[in-house]
């Protein structure tokens, strides 16, 4: 056996690949199945979206922002508008707050749809896919009653929301809500508890907590390796102070903690837990205006600010500075998956090419929010 | 809270050069350049620290910044920390040690602004092509004309009765 | 002898031989997934549930050796460039692009970007272009269908003089 040769083998996982999750590139180098090292290549769709935001003005970035992560676009809006209030100090009316959270939770649970759903299809399951696509389609058209689009939104503006919510929109959310709820059931039992599903993800490449936060992971993953940190509940922004809700956070229930299966139960579980959020909204919402006056030709003072929130990949920062004139000094993005695609390298090594789709499928990696 | 963190430091570090800036709506600490990767050791071996939310560069008239926010899970406290470094060369101290995910935040403001960081142990272009030429985010930056032979503007496109092209 | 006359008409066909290629070759299009951006997220809905576009004949391929349609959704930058030319170049004769969205037709909003190559058109040919940001999946089965009609008029068998 000692006159047999063996190499490392370099692949390719070249930007274009059957998985939804954008335009990646990773630089594998394997001994067979056995991965030695993942570099990862990023910058297939990096659009310069910092220079852009130094030439326009502050009204007209809106609509960018809802390209920095199109699956979530209401909560890249959100994030945007409370720097720049947060800079000018501008107060938002209530209700346009009870909108914006109520919104901003519908469009978690289609962002978390959309995961859970393309990890099951990486992992050869289509069916799950084609189910999560079903409910995500009830959404968008809740999403356009209010708007009229149904993926990148561009509803938000700074000061409050554009338009006020329609007649019978309460109701038709009240109908998707109460048709929804069984069904996170029904997309338990198909995939969260199959067999195969749970010994491809269960155990595999755990993520220990010091790690986690050394490597600034956010959101969900975070939370995943047992870490207790949600921007919604300790570093409060909006109106979550007044309302209830629990965080999920990994104990190693089903494997490990900070394994691929705890991500992938993380993220069913916020979903059921938004629901309850928007259920409290629909009761509480006051009458009211729908946003603040706010001058059309924007000069912020002179200063800059740091403001984040809490997205549905991880926490969404805005570092803004402004110089007093009616642009942009400087804007620079701050998003959950850039860090996440900095861990791989040091987790990939000594697991097999298919634990490696795992682990991208559980980490919620989307390619505009890596390059901007 | 920022005060006791600033005086902390100062008992810590006697001899370098700080500065606390009271500013609206948050307020930010200047450091010399030298002792950055220490003062970060010390915010999270001893104040609690752990968590790098983010880092940036910005281009200044006169000279370029460098911005650290800093983030402690225990304390729920945020911190800012500023370097500045000369425009002709710039180049500063990499926290890649200390914080791991620093690698692609260096990365990617070495890229845009051309600043060095010492101790970054894979300091290569992320984001662009590896032929790119120039600096995108400084100030004085002009857009290529062509890259390749594709052309930068509006308009033109491939010739259809070129062999090939259908 | 008369049962089989009279039942000619309903089972006999005059047709010509491009006529009836044609209809074989765009009842059955497979197209090869190039979903870049957001406008990938709208061609997946529309081969979701709602909006089939299986009832068209197509099924999505990951492969481009073989699929005939190369949609093309999203913003194309420059590092993406060389890919795309190789991937087209890689799919067997006859092939058909389609552009889908305003990035792809001509660089949409990002026209202040110093990364984004104004438009999928100064790379690969483009047979149908569909405008939108991102466009609705009934604009998108509305795109096959007029690619459908080109494909009908097509002249494949004519001898080269």
């Amino acid at each position: 056996m000692s006159l047999l040769k063996t190499e490392t083998m370099v692949i390719n996982m070249g930007p274009q690949h059957p998985s939804t999750h954008g335009v990646l590139r990773f630089i594998l180098t394997t001994d067979g199945e056995v991965i030695h090292s993942a570099i990862p290549d990023i910058g297939y769709l990096h659009r310069g979206m910092e220079k852009i935001a130094e030439q326009i003005t502050y009204h007209q970035f809106m609509p960018y922002t809802d390209r920095i992560d199109y699956l979530a676009s209401m909560n890249c809006n959100w994030g945007y508008a409370l720097t720049v209030e947060r800079l000018m100090g501008i107060e938002v009316p209530r209700r346009a707050e009870f909108i914006r959270v109520l919104v901003g939770e519908l469009n978690r649970i289609a962002s978390h749809l959309i995961a859970v759903g393309a990890m099951g299809s990486d992992l050869g399951a289509f069916t799950p896919f084609l189910h999560a696509i079903r409910e995500r389609e009830w959404i968008n058209d809740i999403m356009e009653m209010v708007c009229g689009v149904r993926l990148t939104f561009n509803y938000m503006r700074i000061g409050g929301v554009s338009y006020d919510l329609p007649e019978g929109f309460m109701q038709n959310l009240t109908e998707f809500l109460d048709y929804f709820e069984p069904k996170v059931k029904q997309f338990n039992d198909l995939l969260s508890y199959n067999k195969i599903f749970v010994e491809r993800t269960s155990g595999v490449v755990p993520i220990p907590a010091e790690k986690a936060i050394g490597f600034s992971l956010a959101g969900p993953n975070l939370r995943a390796s047992g870490v207790q940190w949600d921007l919604r509940r300790d570093d409060p922004y909006s109106v979550y102070r007044e309302l209830e809700f629990e965080v999920p956070v990994g104990k190693g229930e089903y494997g490990e903690t900070g394994d691929c299966l705890e991500r992938y139960m993380i993220r069913i579980n916020e979903m059921v837990e938004s629901i309850g959020i928007i259920r409290q909204c629909i009761r509480m919402m006051p009458d009211g205006e729908r946003i603040a006056k706010v001058p059309r030709v924007l000069k912020p003072p002179a200063g800059e600010i740091y403001a984040r929130t809490e997205a549905p990949r991880g926490e969404l920062g805005f570092y803004l500075i402004s110089d007093g004139s009616q642009k942009p000094y400087r804007l620079k993005i701050r998003t959950g998956s850039f860090t996440a695609m900095s861990i791989i390298p040091d987790v990939a090594q000594g697991c097999l090419i298919a634990d490696l789709v795992a682990l991208i499928g559980s980490l919620d990696l989307i390619a505009p929010e890596i390059d901007r | 809270m920022i005060v006791e963190i600033f005086e902390s430091l100062r008992a810590q570090f006697p001899d370098a050069r700080m500065e606390l800036k009271e500013e609206k709506p948050y307020p930010w600490i200047f450091l010399q350049s030298e002792i950055i990767r220490l003062v970060c050791g010390h915010l999270k071996t001893v104040s609690g620290f752990g968590y790098l939310s983010s880092l940036s560069g910005v281009d200044r008239a006169d000279c370029f910044e460098i911005v650290y926010h800093l983030t402690s899970i225990g304390s729920k406290k945020n911190i800012t920390l500023k370097v500045r470094v000369a425009k002709n060369s710039p180049s500063v101290e990499s926290i890649e040690p200390v914080y791991p995910s620093a690698g692609f935040f260096e990365r990617e403001v070495f890229e845009m602004l051309g600043i060095k960081f010492e101790g970054n142990k894979d300091l290569r272009r992320l984001l662009l092509p590896e032929d790119w030429q120039g600096y995108p985010l400084r100030k004085d930056y002009k857009y290529p004309a062509e890259y390749h032979g594709i052309i930068h503007e509006r308009g033109g496109s491939v010739d259809r009765t070129k062999k090939g092209n259908k | 002898m008369g049962i089989i006359y009279n039942s000619l008409p309903e089972n006999l066909l005059f047709t010509t031989t491009d006529e009836i290629l044609n209809w074989g070759r765009k009842s059955s299009m497979w197209y090869m997934l190039f979903a870049l951006a957001c406008c990938g997220i709208e061609l997946m809905q529309a081969g979701g549930p709602r909006t089939d576009l299986d009832r068209f004949g197509t099924v999505f391929r990951a492969s481009p050796r073989q699929s005939d349609i190369m949609i093309v959704a999203g913003s194309l930058t420059y590092k993406m460039a060389s890919r795309l030319r190789l991937l087209y170049d890689q799919m067997p004769d006859p092939k058909y692009v389609i552009a889908m969205g305003s990035c792809a037709n001509c660089g949409g909003l990002f026209d202040l970007s110093y990364n984004v190559v104004k438009g999928v058109d100064k790379i690969v040919p483009v047979d149908v272009y569909i405008p939108g940001c991102p466009p609705r999946p009934e604009a998108l089965a509305e795109g096959f269908l007029k690619l459908q009609e080109k494909i009908q008029k097509e002249r494949f068998l004519v001898k080269k003089s």
